[in-house]
């Protein structure tokens, strides 16, 4: 009897945690119509110059080139070649998205000709010493949140959706995510990130959405803006491209040899 | 080094300042060496300049990375090095390299028994990235989704030592190498590379046949020391499984040097704590233990331990402790490296290695008056 008791018990808990993880109707529709509005990218390059800004105000800049390729089954192929510090110059770092559980990652160390594959489970620890997590730059495949409709409301003069994404790994630095999605083209505006302590850690705002192939948007500028620390990083993006012809074939161990 | 290789260099040199793919480093070392005995000298000041590019030709493309190194004290460390200077052109699926080349094989830390493309320039250090250009033609294609290499190198060469005088020196001077082979350095390598992934595991295989990289060194009257090269032929395996926060590696030679088979594996693990102590530092921690019963090794098994602190800020900051222990006897080695971004493109490193040994027949002994305290200034463009 006791061990029945324990299994009715454990099936409520189950229940319960359910409830906790599943998305709501509105909330997942308006993720997923962002999500298929991207669809079909191809694949993309781009260049990128990461400022970081200390609480002093004091700055220093990396350029780093994007190369993407729109995963088919799995999630996306990205490969990020960095360009300076120059003593870092030709360090590049491929990443195989999964849409659940970690992601494959190799690091390229140029003065070595080493391709090496890391553990990728530190995806809450900071990209390139900026307030970008690794999992703030890696693909955002829907299946790692389950999302809640907030509300709507004006955001810099677009009528918006508010939705909480809440991150389905434990592992996220994030307890959850509030994010601004202007209901017309359902681009992300802004996202308020919470710490696993519930307090709002940084913030990160989209500027110059810049529209390509008459389908896909995306912004110049992204700007991080860490509360706890006072510290900020920019990201500028330019010469975006699209449908540039990369195959898979560009985004494996060897091909991360051949980086130039 | 000879005068045609230095003709290429001046050549490229020349070339390269209207070049805007280039990019290069200067570093400058300063070393101590508190145990240094009366006929060694205790300082040393090495300045090594880097120059790295490629240019597209019309049918080809050609990459060079060219090392200058030139030591106050210690000429054995002094080179002109080709480390890259190739020429590749791609036939459909196939990747052809023509000319002096740097690759790197195997996931261990400590001790890569299955590099055997590159020889080690020893005198420069221990460190990983110490290697001479392996004058070769390759070819690599892909294989289903694996990545297949094929290595034909004509000519081989010959480890590099630092002084008799210098650290680590052999106390006696080097004579001329003698080799297996009749056909001596001309006496050519193949091998063969083939290396995928299955999901969370990643593996390689290779075979080799050549001269063996590591010298035997041969005292001969107690006067003079003269390095013997073997040729050997091997099969090596590499494997790698990596997990959440924890990487498990294998490395194994298995074949024959000589007359003599032979096996050799690394294996190991290295577990990563991120965060630790709520900041952004990582921790990882390694431990690998090593077997090799070839004449040359200095011992047969040895456990290396360490740690690795990483700071994940835009200075890089890191900081590498390897402790190298001979259970059987006691010797040991301690490693420290440590290195810092001071600015973009300048850079501070910190190196500290300290032997120790007891007992005088013991390897490491030779080695006590060789531990070391270098610091190096680097400046990259």
């Amino acid at each position: 009897m006791k061990f029945m008791q324990i299994i009715i018990i454990a099936l409520i808990s189950c229940l319960f945690a359910a409830n906790v993880y599943a998305s709501d109707g509105r909330g997942l529709e308006i993720a997923t119509e962002l999500d298929v509005r991207d669809n079909g990218f191809g694949d993309t390059t781009s260049t990128m110059t990461m400022t970081l800004f200390d609480q002093y105000g004091n700055s220093t800049s990396r350029k780093i080139r994007n190369r993407t390729l729109e995963g088919t089954d799995e999630g996306d192929l990205s490969l990020v070649i960095f360009d300076t510090p120059a003593d870092v110059k030709g360090t590049a770092f491929l990443s195989h998205t999964k849409r659940s559980g970690s992601d494959d990652q190799w690091l390229y160390l140029p003065a070595l000709k080493r391709v090496k594959r890391i553990a990728s489970s530190n995806q809450a620890g900071p990209f390139m010493g900026s307030e970008f997590a690794y999992e703030d730059i890696s693909s955002q495949e829907l299946e790692k949140y389950t999302y809640k409709y907030l509300r709507n409301e004006a955001y810099n003069g677009l009528d918006c959706f508010v939705v909480e994404y809440d991150p389905v790994d434990r592992k996220s630095g994030y307890s959850k995510q509030i994010v601004w999605i202007d209901t017309k083209e359902y681009r992300s505006h802004k996202i308020e990130f919470y710490d696993r302590k519930e307090s709002l850690l940084k913030t990160l705002e989209y500027k110059g959405y810049s529209q390509y192939n008459d389908k896909f948007w995306r912004a110049d500028v992204l700007e991080m803006e860490n509360h706890q620390t006072g510290k900020r990083t920019v990201l500028e993006f330019d010469d975006w491209k699209f449908q540039t012809g990369l195959t898979a074939k560009d985004f494996n161990k060897k091909s991360l040899k051949k980086v130039r | 080094m000879n005068s045609v290789t230095k003709t290429l260099c001046l050549w490229l040199l020349l070339a390269i300042q209207v070049n805007a793919e280039t990019s290069g480093s200067l570093a400058i070392t300063g070393s101590y060496f508190p145990k240094s005995l009366d006929e060694s000298f205790d300082t040393n000041i090495t300045a090594e300049a880097k120059v790295i590019g490629y240019e597209e030709l019309s049918h080809f493309q050609l990459v060079y990375e060219f090392i200058f190194r030139k030591s106050l004290n210690d000429s054995g460390m002094d080179i002109v090095e080709p480390r890259q200077f190739f020429l590749s052109k791609t036939f459909g699926e196939i990747d052809a390299y023509l000319g002096y080349r740097h690759t790197f094989w195997g996931v261990v830390e400590s001790k890569n028994l299955v590099d055997l493309i590159n020889q080690h320039d020893l005198a420069a250090g221990i460190s990983a990235d110490n290697r001479l250009g392996a004058p070769s033609i390759s070819f690599e294609t892909y294989l289903g989704s694996g990545d297949f290499q094929y290595w034909y190198i004509p000519r081989f060469r010959e480890r590099t030592f630092n002084e008799q005088n210098a650290h680590p020196g052999l106390g006696l001077p080097v004579l001329p190498a003698q080799f297996a082979h009749t056909k001596r350095s001309k006496a050519p390598d193949h091998a063969i590379r083939y290396g995928n992934s299955i999901g969370d595991i990643d593996y390689a295989l290779s075979v080799f046949d050549g001269t063996a990289r590591e010298p035997i060194i041969r005292v001969e009257e107690m006067s003079s020391i003269r390095p013997y090269y073997e040729r050997m032929r091997s099969i090596g395996l590499e494997l790698q499984y990596t997990g959440d926060s924890i990487l498990y590696k294998f490395e194994g030679l298995n074949g024959t040097q000589g007359e003599e088979d032979f096996n050799a594996a690394v294996m190991g693990i290295e577990k990563t704590v991120y965060s630790i102590f709520e900041t952004q530092w990582d921790m990882g921690l390694i431990i690998e233990y090593q077997y090799d019963d070839r004449v040359q090794a200095l011992i047969d098994r040895t456990l290396v331990s360490g740690i690795r602190l990483t700071s994940n800020d835009e200075f890089d900051t890191s900081l590498l402790v390897l402790y190298t222990d001979d259970h059987e006897f006691s010797q040991s080695l301690f490693g420290l490296e440590a290195s810092r971004r001071l600015r973009n493109g300048m850079t501070l490193d910190l190196k500290y290695l300290l032997y120790k040994s007891d007992e005088q027949n013991l390897p490491f002994y030779s080695f006590v008056d060789d531990s070391e305290l270098s610091l190096t200034l680097g400046y990259y463009f």
